[in-house]
Order: C-alpha cells, then structure tokens, then sequence
C-alpha cells in the first residue's frame, strides 16, 4: 500500500479530522481491509512507543523503590518491638498475679515514640547520586553522602555551602543534623531555610521542624506546625493530621 | 508560582527527578489507602508506580493543562481505577463500573488502558522499535509519541523541507514493517 492514506490516518489518529474525512475513515474502516491494516499497524506504534517510555520510567521508579526503606505501617519496627514486649509483659503480670479477669492494656505512644515512628530522612530530590557521580564538588558530595547515611559527614559539608545559590542545601543539612541527633541545629537550620525566598521544599521544612520539636519535648510549637499543615493541601497533609490527633 | 504549579511546571519541562518527589511524596498515603482495597503489597506498589507514571506523563505530554484538584487527589484517583481494573481482571467482586469516572480525565484511562493491554501487535511493535535504528527511531517517536507536526520534526532534526520530513517517515514505517515481520511469532 502506498502512503495515500498516511496524512489521513495520521489526522486520524491525532484527533484533528474534518467531519467529512471523519466519515470518510469510517467508511474506508469498514470496507478497505489495507486501511484498516495501516491505520492499526500506526495506532500500534504510538501505543507500542507508549509503553517503552512507560518501562523508562518503570525502572526508574522501580530502583527508587528499592532504595526507599520507608514502611507502609505507621509506627517504626523498633518501636512496634518495644509494644509488643510491653504487651508480653502485661500477660505475664496477668498470670503471676492470677487476675480472673481479662486484662487490656492500652499503651499511648510517647513523644519519642512518635517521634521515631513518624521520622524517616527525606529523599534526595536536589542532586540524585547518578547525575552527581561525574561532577565530585562538594555539593555533589555532600548530597552523596546524605544519600550513603552518612549524615555527620554530610552534615558538615552541606554547612559549608553557600545557600545563597543552594538554599536546599539548609534543609538537607538539617535532617543530616537530625539523622545524627543534633535536633537543636536542626531546628535553627530548618528557621533559617524557611526564611530563604521561596524555598521549594517548604512544607517538608514545616514538617520536620514539628518532629524536632517534639523530640525536644516542645508539643505545643509541634502542634502549631502540624496544624499549618493539615489544614492546607500539599505534602504530609493526612500525616500532619493524624499526628495531631495523637498529641491532642 | 505556587508548590502544585512549580511541579507541574517542572514536569511539562521534562524533569524527571519531579517523578521521584512526586512519587515519594503519595507512596505511604496510597499504599495505606490501597491496603483497604487489596492485600497484595507488591501489586500495589506496582500499580502506584502506574498511576504516577500516567499522571506525569499526561501533564508531560500537554494532555491534561490544568488540574481539578490537588496533585495528591489525582495520584489517589488514577491509583483508584487501577485498582478496580485490576480486581476486575483478577475476577474479583468489584465492579469498573463502581468507579466515579468523573474522577479523573479521559486521558488518564486511555493512557492506561494503553500502556496495560497485552495487544499482541503492540507487543511485536514494541520489540520492532527496539531494533529500529536512528534517525528513524527518533523520527518516529517525535511523531507518534511526542505529537510533533511535521515542521516542528523539520526544524528539530534540521531537514530541509516538511517534505523530506513525509518521505522519511514514510522509509521509517516500511522499514518498521520489515521488522515487525521478523519479531512476529508466525514470522507473518
């Protein structure tokens, strides 16, 4: 077959078909076999280039995933150890004492509770490790090095960038600060991120300050945070919430 | 230029690391949602990673402009329907039908419905491409994918004439055709 009906088929497929070539390709649809061959054969390379940009970026969400440890559950393992050994323990009194009665212990989780089972570091969203890999400066390394946990050494290396040019680099620096359990400069890092013109990453800053806050034991700034948070739409909204919930 | 549209922004200017935020940003608040609905993790995750791919790449490619909603309750809708279509298949109780269509926007199930369907033809289109080499591969994608026209082919991939753009096109797919005998299973 010639390419006679290519532009047609093309316009077809395009959606931009007068109503007369419209009823033409319906025609032709129904009583040429070759058109609809051709017009099949460019419907499936559309759909066939479709689904190999959809594996592109399959894959890349694919290592994404296997690099994310976050867990679906809402509390920490560690922490949903320690309740279960409180709950073990809880039968075990039972017995010794001989209650006849059945025993429910409902355990509140601490604010280092929920502080452990709501914290988990933040992607790196500024630099991925493979575009970084070519260009070793210290920026590249210290996102590097956030990526690789090591978060004292990218602690210090992200507080010698200039944030000016990098204003993230404020942000990463304070959950390096957090992951190495210096809560105090985290809080003042992430201030001063969320005073930077415009940060990108502004809710997420919110959203960690309120988790150092409560590892600090201040609750109520934690709550005013989370607050912000759960009453506008945007990242952590459900999170901020059922938090809150928790702490009230 | 608010958070939402900065991202879409950045994802209409191809920047694939707004995938990776977008994508680490829902995955909890889905996959605790989608719990409720199915047991299997790794399907589920699988069908998050669609959803978020299909969004992207609908505002990528200019199909969806403007957003009804937030991203969030996008990503939660798209999810939704692949759930539903999943479980549809599987034989389970659920209907398709259930689903709010006015949820989410045409485009999205077509796009879905395209990347998921095991078309046998596609399938051998999609291991004929593979083989295809430049400029077609390119020539072809810039048309069929991107929805370029064919002056915007012309200037992208400096050919003289819109002309030369319909002739080379035209060599590309018979040439694709002659490949797509070869990946056939019958070898029709």
């Amino acid at each position: 077959m010639e390419d006679r009906y290519g532009s047609l088929i093309d316009d077809y497929l395009r959606g931009v078909l007068t109503a007369e070539q419209q009823r033409e390709v319906e025609s032709l649809l129904t009583h040429d076999e070759n058109f609809r061959k051709e017009l099949n054969f460019r419907k499936g390379t559309a759909s066939a280039f479709a689904r190999i940009r959809h594996q592109e970026l399959k894959s890349r969400l694919a290592k994404l995933a296997d690099k994310q440890k976050q867990d679906v559950v809402f509390l920490h393992p560690a922490v949903k150890a320690r309740r279960r050994i409180g709950y073990a323990a809880a039968v075990l009194a039972f017995c010794i004492v001989g209650l006849g009665f059945l025993l429910f212990m409902k355990m509140t989780p601490s604010a280092g509770e929920l502080y452990a089972g709501y914290f988990s570091a933040y992607p790196n969203v500024i630099l991925p490790l493979e575009r970084a890999a070519d260009t070793p400066d210290a920026r590249s390394k210290a996102y590097a090095l956030y990526e690789a946990e090591q978060y004292q050494q990218a602690y210090d290396l992200f507080t010698t960038l200039d944030s000016d040019t990098d204003p993230e680099a404020l942000f990463y620096a304070a959950l390096s600060a957090m992951e190495a359990d210096r809560i105090e400069d985290a809080v003042r890092l992430l201030g001063n991120y969320g005073r930077t013109p415009a940060p990108k990453l502004e809710r997420q800053a919110k959203w960690y300050l309120a988790l150092a806050h409560l590892k600090k034991g201040e609750i109520e700034l934690s709550k005013e945070l989370l607050t912000q948070l759960a009453t506008s739409a945007g990242y952590n909204k459900d999170e901020a919430g059922a938090l809150l919930k928790k702490l009230k | 230029m608010d958070n939402e549209a900065r991202l879409i922004y950045e994802i209409k200017r191809g920047n694939e690391v707004i995938l990776d935020q977008i994508y680490l940003e829902n995955r909890n608040a889905f996959l605790r949602f989608g719990k409720k609905m199915m047991g299997d993790t790794s399907t589920l995750e699988d069908i998050y990673q669609d959803a978020i791919i299909a969004f992207y790449e609908n505002v990528s490619a200019g199909k969806v402009t403007t957003l009804k909603s937030s991203i969030a309750t996008y990503i939660m809708a798209i999810g939704k329907f692949m759930i539903y279509r999943h479980l549809r298949k599987s034989n389970s109780l659920v209907m398709l039908e259930d689903f709010n269509t006015a949820e989410i926007d045409k485009v999205f199930y077509e796009y879905i419905d395209t990347v998921k369907e095991d078309d046998s033809l596609v399938l051998s289109l999609e291991k004929a491409l593979k083989k295809l080499g430049e400029p077609c591969q390119t020539l072809l994608r810039l048309f069929y994918y991107d929805g370029k026209n064919n002056s915007e082919i012309m200037e992208q991939l400096h050919y003289a004439s819109t002309d030369v753009v319909k002739s080379k096109k035209y060599r590309c797919l018979q040439y694709l055709k002659q490949l797509l005998k070869s990946v056939l299973p019958d070898g029709r």
